[in-house]
């Protein structure tokens, strides 16, 4: 079954006002390229995991991770042949292959990554797509702009759920190998189905009124904090990160 | 009033759709127009709202007047108040996420103020039963949940004229009888499209037409179509299916659906109907018994012997309702020739010549511009070349003609195959002329 990225639970992090949480998270994500202590990243890679066990759950958690489990894993193989100055700890005859420089440098990049992966992963976990699209006009995102990223949050899960019902139905007649199907009958018929769609998609947008009365405005209907309140929960942590 | 003169078109380098078609629909009137798949109902729908040329190119004569103003003067966003349609495949015309996103942005387009907003809602949720799926993804709803997500839409918009592709398709009884109390109590024109003529259309319509080869002729009634007869079957083969169990939770992780079927069995020569509710749990029980769904519990023999998931999806066949996901070839001829996995003799291309034949398809025709019931029938050939010994369709009825969906069943009874038949629609399973099963919340009866 196919369910969109938010998740309903009532955590400390769900309750906080949306147009904080999306503009912390990008800002947070710069803040942490001014931190040079791997240290104080694993702190905070602590501090954020706990966060996401409570906005998300354990299931969802593990998943976020093991999704960028390969990216990390990557970084620690080739980072550490990139920086052969300093201490060395590997030594392959005159060949250096590991420094203390190096894995304290992996292990700075990889906490960022992976504190970057959180942020993100938290903001869209814990406000609902419509929410994101609000707070985006709210910092006066074009129309145009947001109704496309609506899009993309339809068109993601139902694509996903697209590809299920192709991977039944062409399952039930289409050989099954040792290693399991062939996957290109199952991509082009998903390609097709998906190319198919835009189209009526498009189409149906109009029919359903997009272009009529010009400017179109949604209710914002923000009531948790003021405009100066959300700028104040956000560049309040950010600057205790970047000062750490 | 809707006022149709003249209206001849096609699409660029296709042949004639409508041929000088006049239709006229007064104040407060429901129309029905008969027509079978390929005919251009949807063509039509979508030439009233704008869209018919949005994309593809094509050439439109006559004129589409709705109180006197030329509807092809309007942009298609503009034309919304006047006339608004829902599609046979109701994913297209679900823009959004969620129902609730869909009617905030219609009541945006509409310009409507909270109170009016809210005043519709709540009606047309109330309509449709859905007060508890505003925030449900559109992923996670059945088929018969998402066309009446899109009833409640195009209910929320209240246009002058509704459009109505198919609309009871992947309905329950109860809510076909629901949408026929909301046309009857709705105040405004209708135009419903449909492939066949079906029981709940009984005093619903002002007029009936009959579309056929881009011309409108009045409707009569035709005489139903010969039931099955019991087909002797010379195999003996028995699928048994013993305490099939499946639990699933929720989006929130409470609240569910549970599969609970002790017991199921069918025959060689069988034809069984099951109905049922949407959401009741067909799909997922024809799933299970097909080995579709991983973590289902019980067992599923086939003359004794147990079947696991991969015996299952290669002994049964799955006729699923939307056939385009189920076809992936450029033509009609490369889709059947898949059956073979590349040993094409002289044999094999008779076959698929016979076969291509009896569904009336033609081997030329390039899979992706099949209309809808077209597409229907080269799946059901595929599943027939595949020559298993039980088959299972998922809603065949929809989008084909009585005597089309009668003929593909009869087909595969005659050469001895059991048959599961789910359907929404009492006419058609008495004519199907089987043993009748009805699936409530998972549990059969």
């Amino acid at each position: 079954m196919t369910s969109l990225l938010y998740i309903e639970r009532k955590s400390t992090i769900h309750k906080i006002d949306p147009r904080a949480k999306l503009l912390f998270a990008p800002l947070f994500s710069i803040s942490l390229f001014f931190v040079d202590n791997a240290f104080i990243l694993a702190l905070l890679f602590i501090l954020f995991a706990l966060f996401s066990l409570d906005a998300m759950g354990l299931k969802a958690f593990s998943k976020t991770m093991l999704l960028i489990a390969p990216i990390v894993l990557l970084l620690f193989l080739m980072s550490p042949l990139e920086e052969r100055g300093g201490v060395p700890l590997l030594e392959i005859g005159s060949l250096v292959i590991l420094t203390h420089e190096a894995i304290d440098k992996v292990l700075i990049v990889s906490l960022r990554f992976i504190l970057i992966s959180l942020a993100f992963a938290i903001l869209i976990r814990s406000v609902k797509e419509r929410d994101i699209i609000k707070s985006l006009r709210w910092f006066r995102l074009p129309y145009s702009s947001c109704l496309c990223l609506s899009l993309i949050f339809r068109f993601i899960p139902y694509v996903a759920s697209l590809y299920e019902s192709i991977r039944m139905s062409l399952s039930m007649r289409l050989r099954e190998g040792k290693r399991g199907y062939k996957a290109i009958p199952f991509l082009i018929a998903l390609i097709i189905n998906s190319f198919k769609m835009v189209p009526s998609f498009s189409s149906s947008l109009e029919e359903r009124g997009f272009g009529r009365n010009g400017r179109r405005e949604a209710k914002m209907g923000f009531s948790l904090l003021s405009g100066v309140e959300v700028i104040l929960s956000v560049t309040i942590p950010i600057l205790i990160v970047i000062f750490l | 009033m809707l006022n149709i003169k003249g209206l001849s078109f096609s699409y660029q380098d296709g042949p004639l759709i409508f041929r000088n078609l006049n239709l006229e629909i007064g104040e407060n009137k429901r129309v029905l127009i008969i027509a079978p798949p390929n005919s251009g109902k949807t063509t039509l729908s979508k030439i009233l709202t704008g869209s018919a040329l949005y994309y593809d190119k094509g050439h439109l004569e006559g004129s589409v007047e709705f109180d006197g103003k030329d509807l092809n003067e309007l942009d298609i966003p503009e034309r919304m108040g006047y006339v608004a349609r829902t599609s046979q495949n109701t994913d297209e015309m679900l823009v959004f996420s969620t129902l609730f996103d869909d009617l905030e942005f219609e009541s945006e387009s509409l310009a409507l103020d909270e109170r009016e907003k809210n005043e519709r809602k709540a009606r047309a949720l109330s309509l449709f039963g859905m007060e508890g799926f505003l925030e449900t993804p559109f992923s996670e709803e059945s088929g018969g949940e998402k066309k009446r997500a899109g009833l409640c839409e195009i209910f929320f918009i209240s246009p002058k004229l509704y459009v109505l592709d198919e609309p009871f398709d992947d309905l329950s009884i109860y809510w076909r009888e629901r949408l026929k109390e909301a046309i009857l109590n709705e105040n405004a024109s209708f135009l419903v499209l449909g492939s066949h003529y079906l029981g709940v259309y009984d005093g619903l319509f002002d007029e009936i037409w009959r579309l056929d080869n881009g011309e409108l002729f009045k409707y009569s009634k035709e005489p139903l179509p010969a039931y099955i007869e019991d087909i002797k079957s010379e195999c003996s083969h028995t699928l048994r299916c013993e305490n099939l169990f499946l639990k699933r939770n929720g989006r929130d992780g409470k609240s569910g659906f549970s599969l609970d079927v002790p017991h199921f069995e069918i025959k060689s020569g069988d034809k069984v109907v099951l109905m049922g509710e949407n959401g009741s749990g067909k799909s997922t029980l024809s799933k299970v018994i097909c080995g579709l769904i991983k973590n289902a519990k019980g067992s599923v023999e086939l003359d004794g012997v147990s079947l696991d998931n991969k015996e299952r999806r290669r002994s049964i066949s799955y006729i699923m309702q939307n056939p385009f996901e189920n076809l992936y070839m450029p033509t009609v001829l490369d889709e059947l020739k898949t059956v073979f996995q590349g040993k094409i003799g002289k044999r094999e291309e008779e076959r698929i010549e016979s076969v291509s034949k009896l569904f009336s398809l033609n081997l030329e025709d390039e899979v992706y511009k099949l209309s809808y019931g077209k597409a229907k029938m080269l799946q059901v050939a595929i599943f027939y070349l595949l020559d298993r010994d039980f088959v299972i369709f998922d809603e065949i009825d929809n989008a084909l003609t009585y005597d089309e969906s009668l003929r593909c069943i009869r087909l595969f009874l005659e050469r001895g195959d059991g048959i599961l038949v789910i359907t929404h629609d009492e006419v058609f399973s008495t004519l199907v002329n089987g043993a009748s099963l009805l699936i409530e919340d998972g549990r059969l009866k």
